[in-house]
């Protein structure tokens, strides 16, 4: 309650010093959602930080300062209980500071009685003490707290309450293209329910690019990490040593090669020996400007503990193609094959392969695309498989006459095997929004999302949105929302049919534009 | 260790590593030419600077005392024939340009993602996409993205954004999150993710990242067995429940079957009971190998630490 008086008096003070000032952007909301909603409030995801009541926005707000100074804040229903903030002052090559809050939940149970929440704060700052130099740290806080129930006994409360704290501080050097950067990062995990899942992370990174001097095409990465968690009241702690490095090249014409390694040891207290992995890439691709461009990569990966080794190799080739200037096409194709070369592993060897495609055409009116993918993962020891085909189409298209249109449609298919059964899927996934011009000082919208899950599954999900704004005048205008959810699980697994949800939502608000 | 092909010492790496840093003390000064002011710009292109005001590109007046300075020309070449010769063919605009182009402008001052991502997998290198596909600058907003939500990365990934539509999600629609909570584009050392795809989850859900006594090593992105938490979850959104990639039971049997005994001994377990009905430490457990419930006697047996035939604190 302290938060949310601060919040509403920080917000006030904005919009007081707006009122006085004169030289701001941004705009001022005022409103109140009215919300009727019957059936399991935890089936419905996009509903679960809607709340009846008072609602006070400060949206894309900006002030500016004669000597460059820049304050902006963006403060998303402040009064309300899924609250999304940020506030920062700026100055371009001196630094600035950034302030962020952010607060929702996840309703668990029928009644939305049990929930847990999340909330998140923090603040970064960085200064540029020297021109080539940026200093920078920060701190925040997560927090979430609530009762969960158990996945699939309703009856089941998992109380779950824990803080999570970091900070980190570092430096940035840079110099033309060049630039080195030092990070120390830290955490801090605190469980009241659990002691022992306390826990403190800390992690060095220090990471630089560089072209080479005098072969400025030549590009240089390098880095090296060390991670650390700790479990605070046992003796466990994990340790993870990275170190990468790369190189990319700008052959003339078009042609660029790039190269990366990675290796990465772990080792857990206790362990007899340690966990590595280690990854080798290389891309070779040309670009006709404008025109088009093809690229070949190839991934050799090692995963390698005393008992067991694991050799990845993986292969993929992409290429796009500007047919005319409004119509161009992509495609691309990835395979990788996991072998297990020594020892045994439980789900031993794996094939991976990945085909996309997809055309868009652009024109004065807008841009329509298609686009197809298909993923196949194959684990035959152990008689494995998960088989999946995507297909979406968008359209966004403006007509300055009469409007703007957005639209989507997603259509996948997939089939999961193994030796006990097999589990399918169906899947169509609609969304789209209408808006008019503004005519006589109004403008109407209307849009809606669909969502139907079929076969081994039988869900089906709707919202409805219809908005309405009047500029009654000038700078102020008054804007009404309304929209309808609804949930169907028809598989009924639980055999109450217990997972309906339905909500009528309408928002008013009254929006002034500085 | 076992022997494995290549380069496999952190510390070699290490010191290839600290050779490259060492040569960004030795890179090369970039001659600048001289070039029109701001206000020679701005007598024809009257107001363009008010564009700029509540963006990081707000026009200065001269450098400052660290030599800082953004001008017209810091984004916009070839401005000197320009001026003498005014015709939109003359004048650089990086919107306009090739992607090579546009990024030798931007990394004048800042360090595109480009640069930094000479590792991984980044698709968005290999597509030829530039800076100002997804940044603005004349009215764009604090970040300089044309917009900062999933709705304009789904713009070109459709199929994604409908994944956060579906019944179990990462709140992104609600703009509780955006895609660049969760994908790093400053060059991280995993495809868009950033260092390791748990350690990336664990940023917000450290409750289960461990490490545990006992793992489920399926969930461990750094052992030989697994592949993190995607190995399991679908992080954009599910039909399922908590982002699961398939049902529960089904998910467990796709790598352990029914395992021997359980069907018999227990009257059909994995078609009248859900795996996780027992083994609800899926993440990892502080309390047996078998991650099962420490509760479960207390549940179905005959009191705690007992479930008929197994002591479930083994």
């Amino acid at each position: 309650m302290k938060r949310i008086l601060w919040i509403s008096l920080l917000t006030t003070a904005l919009l007081a010093g707006m009122a006085v000032a004169g030289d701001f952007r941004g705009d001022a909301k005022v409103g109140y959602v009215y919300l009727d909603q019957e059936g399991n409030q935890a089936m419905n995801q996009p509903t679960y930080n809607l709340y009846e009541g008072g609602v006070l926005s400060l949206e894309n707000f900006r002030y500016t300062w004669d000597n460059g100074l820049r304050l902006f804040g963006d403060f998303d229903n402040v009064t309300m209980n899924n609250r999304n903030m940020v506030l920062g002052l700026q100055k371009s090559g001196h630094g600035g500071a950034t302030l962020r809050h952010n607060k929702y939940r996840r309703v668990y149970s029928f009644d939305g009685e049990r929930y847990t929440r999340r909330e998140q704060t923090s603040g970064q700052v960085w200064v540029h003490p020297m021109k080539h130099v940026k200093v920078f740290g920060g701190y925040g806080l997560t927090r979430k707290a609530g009762q969960m129930l158990d996945l699939l006994d309703p009856e089941s409360i998992n109380e779950v309450d824990y803080s999570q704290s970091y900070y980190n501080a570092g430096a940035e050097f840079t110099y033309n293209r060049s630039r080195l950067e030092v990070e120390y990062r830290g955490s801090s995990y605190g469980d009241d329910i659990d002691e022992l899942r306390d826990r403190d992370t800390r992690r060095l990174r220090a990471s630089a690019v560089t072209p080479v001097p005098r072969y400025e095409n030549l590009l240089l990465n390098a880095g090296f990490q060390n991670y650390q968690g700790k479990m605070v009241n046992r003796d466990d702690t994990l340790t993870a040593n990275t170190a990468w490095l790369g190189a990319r090249w700008f052959y003339g014409d078009g042609y660029t090669v790039r190269y990366s390694f990675v290796i990465d040891r772990a080792r857990r207290t206790g362990d007899v020996v340690a966990t590595d992995n280690v990854v080798n890439v290389i891309y070779a691709g040309k670009t006709w400007r404008q025109k088009g461009g093809v690229q070949v990569g190839y991934r050799y990966r090692v995963n390698d503990d005393v008992f067991d080794e694991i050799n990845d190799n993986g292969y993929v080739f992409s290429g796009w193609i500007n047919a005319t200037p409004m119509l161009q096409f992509r495609a691309g194709f990835g395979s990788e094959t996991s072998e297990v070369q020594e020892g045994s592993t439980l789900t031993g060897d794996q094939d991976r392969t990945r085909f996309w495609g997809q055309a868009r055409y652009r024109c004065s009116y807008g841009t329509l695309r298609l686009k197809g993918e298909s993923r196949k993962t194959e684990n035959d020891d152990i008689g494995t498989s998960a088989d999946f085909v995507r297909f979406g189409t968008d359209l966004a298209a403006t007509v300055e006459k009469y409007g703007s249109l957005v639209a989507s449609y997603s259509y996948s298919d997939g089939e999961y095997e193994n030796t006990d059964g097999t589990f399918t899927l169906r899947q169509h996934v609609f969304n789209g929004d209408v808006y008019s011009i503004e005519y006589m000082k109004a403008q109407i919208g209307f849009g809606g999302t669909y969502v139907r899950s079929q076969q081994d599954l039988d869900i089906e999900s709707f919202s409805v949105r219809m908005s309405a704004m009047y500029e009654f005048m000038p700078k102020n205008k008054i804007e009404v929302i309304y929209s309808a959810h609804n949930f169907d699980d028809f598989s009924d697994v639980v055999g109450t049919y217990t997972e309906y949800y339905t909500a009528n939502v309408v928002e008013v608000n009254l929006i002034h534009e500085f | 260790m076992a022997k494995t092909p290549g380069f496999r010492s952190p510390a070699i790496a290490g010191i290839g590593a600290l050779l490259i840093m060492v040569l960004i003390l030795v890179s090369v000064v970039v001659a600048q030419e001289s070039q029109p002011d701001n206000e020679t710009c701005l007598m024809c292109h009257e107001g363009l600077d008010a564009s700029l005001m509540a963006t990081t590109h707000r026009l200065t007046k001269g450098a400052d005392k660290h030599g800082f300075q953004i001008s017209c020309v810091s984004c916009h070449t070839g401005a000197a024939v320009h001026v003498e010769d005014p015709s939109a063919e003359n004048i650089g605009n990086p919107a306009r340009m090739t992607t090579v182009d546009q990024n030798e402008i931007c990394s004048g001052c800042h360090q595109p993602h480009k640069e930094q991502g000479t590792l991984g997998f980044d698709p968005h290198i290999g597509q030829d996409l530039g800076c100002t596909d997804c940044h603005g600058v004349h009215d764009a907003g604090v970040s300089l993205l044309l917009d900062d939500d999933g709705e304009f990365c789904g713009q070109c990934h459709v199929a994604v954004v409908s994944g956060f539509r579906q019944r179990s999600n990462h709140p992104l629609t609600s703009g509780n999150i955006s895609c660049v909570s969760c994908h790093d584009f400053s060059g991280g050392t995993e495809p868009l993710v950033g260092h390791g795809g748990s350690t990336n989850c664990a940023s917000c859900h450290q409750e289960l990242a461990g490490p545990f006594r006992f793992e489920h090593e399926a969930g461990s992105s750094f052992s030989t067995e697994g592949d993190g938490c995607v190995a399991c979850h679908s992080p954009h959104g599910s039909p399922n429940e908590r982002l699961l990639t398939q049902p529960v039971s089904s998910l467990c049997q796709s790598c352990h079957g029914t395992p021997a005994g359980h069907m018999v001994a227990h009257s059909g377990i994995g078609s009248a009971y859900a795996c996780v009905d027992c083994h609800n430490a899926v993440h990892g457990s502080n309390d047996n190998r078998g991650l099962l419930d420490p509760q479960l006697g207390t549940k179905f047996g005959d009191g705690p630490g007992s479930c008929y035939c197994h002591n479930v604190l083994d």
